[in-house]
């Protein structure tokens, strides 16, 4: 897919130095532009930055050079709604109110945004567990309300720091093909941070590659599958021979980060 | 408790039983002396003086247990609100370490002399220093709390806009209410030693009192009485509390960070 005329969000020579004893430097000079309704996954080894690219974009850190600039559609949407790697969920919430959590902080009426809720966590199949707290949910419902937060939000660009990292494989399998169907639904622009490969490739429409640290843009791929694709697409030709093509790019990167650690 | 549930925990009452047992038969064989250690069931017997209104030991219980009330209530509502407003700023924390960290370990009790020169023999001295001690534990535990609060979490409620009093509300005060209700558990042990302790060297009434005017002219049975009921009330007081609270908090336990 080639950028459109205006991108959905533009970052321009990123980069991210955390002060300290040591400076680390966790991003340098990253570009990258999303188009509308783009699904961009970023993979690397873990320690290259790829959580703190997530943080700039969703302005909890403040890049120390270069820009991130979001394009607005409405002056009061959310620039980002995000799904963290941990579910999050606030403990002394209820499922609804956790999911209310957005659109009450921009002062949606509470009727109007307990609706809001009750739709989303329809959609994720939860529909039953809104007076539910989150520790009676088991771990793949807790993400699964995490990711309902977020749509609540209905933000500009949806970003999700590997969401299903802490799952089983299969409920890991199932919530991939759940993430897929709410593609197709909605067509969100989504930027998803994940160290699964395949899971990279069966959501996106571009990988992006990094290397290890200091993070930089090594590589992106684009994969012309579409947003039409169906679970089935795993039992493809293709989608081996893509998994292993982005396997032996990052292979390099890889072994370049435990020798870091192991130093 | 089901008949089960006391099978299981039968032990809990084994060494409390033995221990009464030694000292009924100690006493009673004269091994030890009965004018200091008289028996426990002629303790036990003589513990329907809280009905008896002459010997005033009903009011005692109830004056007793009024102070530890103001004083916790008051050590919570000041505690917490002053431990969240230290925790806005690092400055904050900082500049008040030192004095937390220098009061903390005085003896509450020392206070009360110092406290009866501004106000008198008064029912506030008494209750003001009962409350240095849980109002030091209160803020600690909630500044435990503001920090124990997952930073994760602290991210969630930026990027979805949280933000002034709903972050206070919202997010600052619950999450931080594991370790403050750990915190309250630990008060009130402290703030019953310290209504005891302040009755007993200047009180006109309470539990304290009672035991200490007794002991005075040698009652030891009625000082004895008077030292089960306090006990009585410290055990169900924190037995009562982690019921409400398990109750009241069922998250608790799944709180990270959150000390049991």
């Amino acid at each position: 897919m080639t950028v459109q005329a205006r991108p959905k969000v533009r970052l321009t020579d990123v980069s991210k130095r955390f002060p300290g004893k040591e400076q680390v430097t966790a991003l340098e000079g990253v570009s990258l532009d999303i188009a509308e309704a783009e699904f961009v996954s970023i993979v690397g080894p873990s320690g290259c930055g790829k959580s703190t690219l997530l943080r700039l974009v969703a302005g909890l850190h403040e890049p120390s050079s270069g820009t991130v600039e979001i394009r607005s559609t409405k002056p009061d949407r959310p620039k980002t709604a995000m799904v963290f790697q941990e579910h999050a969920l606030f403990p002394w919430m209820s499922v609804r109110d956790n999911v209310m959590f957005g659109p009450r902080n921009r002062n949606v009426p509470k009727k109007e945004a307990a609706e809001i809720a009750d739709e989303q966590l329809g959609r994720l199949g939860l529909g039953r567990f809104g007076d539910f707290f989150p520790h009676q949910l088991s771990g793949g419902m807790k993400q699964r309300v995490g990711i309902a937060r977020a749509l609540a939000q209905d933000a500009e660009v949806l970003l999700m720091d590997e969401p299903l990292g802490a799952l089983d494989a299969q409920t890991r399998t199932l919530l991939q093909e759940q993430i897929l169907e709410l593609r197709q639904q909605t067509k969100p622009t989504v930027l998803y941070i994940t160290h699964a490969i395949d899971e990279a490739v069966f959501l996106s429409d571009r990988v992006v590659l990094m290397s290890a640290r200091p993070g930089r843009i090594r590589d992106i791929v684009e994969l012309d599958f579409g947003p039409d694709r169906t679970p089935e697409l795993r039992g493809t030709p293709e989608f081996a021979a893509l998994s292993q093509d982005i396997w032996n790019h990052l292979r390099d990167e890889v072994q370049a980060a435990m020798a870091v650690d192991d130093k | 408790m089901s008949w089960r549930g006391l099978r299981e925990k039968w032990a809990l009452f084994v060494g409390p039983i033995v221990i009464l047992l030694g000292w009924e038969l100690l006493s009673r064989a004269g091994i030890i002396r009965a004018t200091f250690f008289p028996p426990p069931t002629q303790i036990i017997a003589r513990s329907v003086i809280v009905f008896e209104p002459d010997s005033g030991l009903g009011g005692d219980i109830i004056a007793t247990i009024l102070r530890v009330v103001v004083t916790i209530i008051l050590a919570v509502v000041l505690g917490v609100g002053v431990g969240i407003v230290i925790t806005l700023s690092q400055w904050m924390e900082r500049g008040t370490h030192t004095v937390l960290a220098f009061l903390y370990p005085i003896p509450g009790v020392l206070f009360f002399p110092f406290l009866t020169f501004l106000l008198g023999r008064t029912e506030m001295a008494i209750i003001l220093t009962a409350l240095v001690t849980p109002l030091i534990v209160m803020i600690l535990y909630t500044v435990a709390g503001v920090r124990s609060i997952d930073r994760t979490l602290l991210e969630v409620a930026e990027n979805y806009g949280s933000r002034g009093m709903r972050q206070f509300f919202g997010i600052l005060v619950p999450g931080s209410l594991p370790s403050i209700v750990t915190g309250i558990r630990v008060s009130l042990g402290f703030t019953l030693i310290a209504v005891i302790a302040i009755e007993m060297v200047g009180a006109p009434n309470g539990l304290g009192q009672f035991l200490w005017s007794n002991w005075q002219i040698l009652r030891v049975t009625d000082m004895y009485v008077a030292l089960l009921i306090i006990a009585i009330i410290g055990l169900l007081s924190s037995v009562g509390f982690d019921a409400v609270a398990d109750r009241l908090l069922p998250w608790r336990r799944d709180v990270q960070g959150a000390q049991i």
